[in-house]
């Protein structure tokens, strides 16, 4: 089967929604329970004085920094109308946040 | 990991000061990240990877194409671009965020007090997509105009118009952006008819051109002053419109305007080799001497034949007694290319730069040119100054 996608960009005098970025982690997030993520809390982001980012999460803590992507991103939506399947630049992610160091456990009230 | 519900700034410092951080020692806002309520792994989102070209398109707001088949790769056209589209896989958990504060956007400004904000994961994402620059995909474009032959009006009967397409629909077939389907087109001997895309037949080619050359006599014009309008008015009851133009097109150049008309004047270059083409074709090898004279006497009065026009289109080979001269067509050629180095050294033991050259350049890149092709698939020699290349693991 043949198929042609369209990939439309909004034009650039509308500009591309900046809102998005990626939080890259090593590793995965897994619930202690099997229950399903959606609508829960995952964590605390900070930034030191100094600018470094701090992610907290459950009794982790980790450092990360912010980077510029290589490459960007661009996050594609796709959407059906009627028999047509087409993409839409929802926005290019030029920024990520990247948190690779050990996390740190923080020890201290029960969990 | 907690249930949804507000998270209130207590909870935030109880757990900085557990992990021995002060409130002071970070900036005034913090944001909480939660998943997204909607449905976190069946989004419809994907993440393409952009290389400058691509960022550029889309930062102009041009629509991409993503052009698929079943059996086939996918690719991403732009306007003139061909991309190729591989899936690659991080390690990494890639998240998908929304209104994500940097450092630099907090304003951490004491006075007023601590700040929550809130962060929604929308998606979590091990694999994007990669697009990288290719060649275009059109083989399948000369297997379908194989069935759009025009042999002439008269002929026309014979054709099953259910098979022919227009440009459109090519653009929508083929794996090449319409830039890249335009100038294979033009490369081929394609004429429009009725909108449809038509693969001009060889005899008919050979035909037309020659009653357009014909009228050079006729009407005792020198080779530079040549009458466009009266070549259309002359032949216009035996061939379309649209046919004449096409060779025009490909065969004559503006030359001289005379008293405001525009004059042209025949490709010198392109009909000595389409008269050779015609010579060779179907002809198998055809003695050297024999057919340099054959193809004199073809061509218009006053153009030139010359050997370095058959290259790419035939080989000579001057190894025999007596040199032989045949056709040889790179689409009988292999599109692997160190098959189709193999099968040329097995044509041709030694070949020159030139030569070769129009056998090998569509395997030639931005980066890799020819000569690199060359340095990397054959062997070179020289014999009396002159530069050869012949197989790499040859006798």
């Amino acid at each position: 089967m043949l198929y042609v996608f369209c990939i439309f960009s909004s034009s650039a005098s509308e500009g591309l929604s900046d809102e998005w970025a990626i939080i890259e982690l090593q590793g995965d997030i897994k619930s202690h329970s099997d229950s399903s993520f959606e609508g829960k809390f995952i964590g605390d982001l900070h930034f030191t004085k100094s600018g470094t980012p701090i992610l907290i999460i459950g009794h982790h803590l980790m450092y990360g920094k912010e980077a510029k992507l290589e490459k960007p991103f661009a996050l594609l939506e796709k959407k059906k109308r009627d028999d047509n399947t087409e993409y839409l630049v929802k926005s290019v992610i030029k920024n990520k946040i990247i948190f690779k160091t050990r996390p740190k456990p923080i020890v201290g009230k029960e969990c | 990991m907690e249930t949804s519900k507000e998270r209130s700034l207590e909870e935030i410092n109880e757990i900085l000061n557990l992990a021995k951080l002060n409130e002071s020692d970070v900036k005034c806002t913090s944001q909480v990240i939660y998943f997204t309520d909607k449905k976190l792994h069946e989004n419809n989102y994907r993440l393409l990877q952009l290389d400058s070209h691509l960022l550029n398109e889309v930062c102009e707001g041009n629509t991409l194409y993503i052009k698929g088949n079943d059996d086939d790769e996918v690719v991403i056209c732009s306007d003139n671009r061909t991309f190729h589209v591989t899936d690659a896989e991080t390690s990494n958990s890639l998240l998908l965020v929304n209104n994500v504060i940097f450092g630099n956007n907090i304003k951490d400004n004491v006075d007023e007090g601590k700040k929550i904000s809130k962060i929604e994961v929308c998606g979590i994402f091990y694999e994007y997509l990669e697009a990288v620059v290719g060649k275009p995909h059109l083989k399948r474009l000369i297997q379908l105009l194989q069935d759009c032959v025009y042999k002439g009006p008269e002929l026309e009967f014979e054709v099953d118009k259910q098979k022919l397409i227009t440009i459109e629909e090519l653009n929508d077939i083929i794996q090449a952006s319409s830039k890249e389907i335009e100038v294979a087109l033009n490369s081929m001997n394609v004429v429009i008819i009725d909108e449809k895309v038509r693969l001009l037949d060889f005899e008919y080619h050979f035909r037309v051109l020659s009653y357009m050359l014909k009228l050079i006599d006729e009407n005792s014009w020198q080779l530079d002053e040549i009458d466009y309008e009266e070549t259309i008015d002359a032949l216009g009851d035996l061939v379309p419109r649209e046919v004449i133009c096409c060779l025009f097109d490909k065969y004559a150049d503006n030359s001289k305007i005379i008293d405001g008309l525009q004059l042209y004047r025949y490709k010198e270059n392109e009909v000595c080799k389409f008269f050779a083409q015609v010579l060779l074709h179907g002809a198998g090898k055809f003695n050297l001497k024999d057919f340099l004279q054959a193809w004199k006497e073809s061509v218009p009065e006053g153009m030139a034949p010359d050997e370095e026009m058959l290259y790419g289109i035939a080989i000579i080979d001057r190894k025999t007694n007596p040199n032989v001269v045949w056709a040889f067509d790179e689409s009988s050629l292999p599109d692997n290319i160190t098959e189709r180095f193999k099968t040329l050294f097995e044509t041709k033991e030694k070949w020159r730069v030139p030569e070769i050259s129009p056998y090998i350049k569509c395997f030639a890149t931005e980066k890799v040119d020819v000569n690199a092709l060359l340095a990397k698939h054959a062997r070179s020699s020289k014999v009396d100054g002159v530069k050869y290349y012949s197989a790499k693991h040859g006798k």
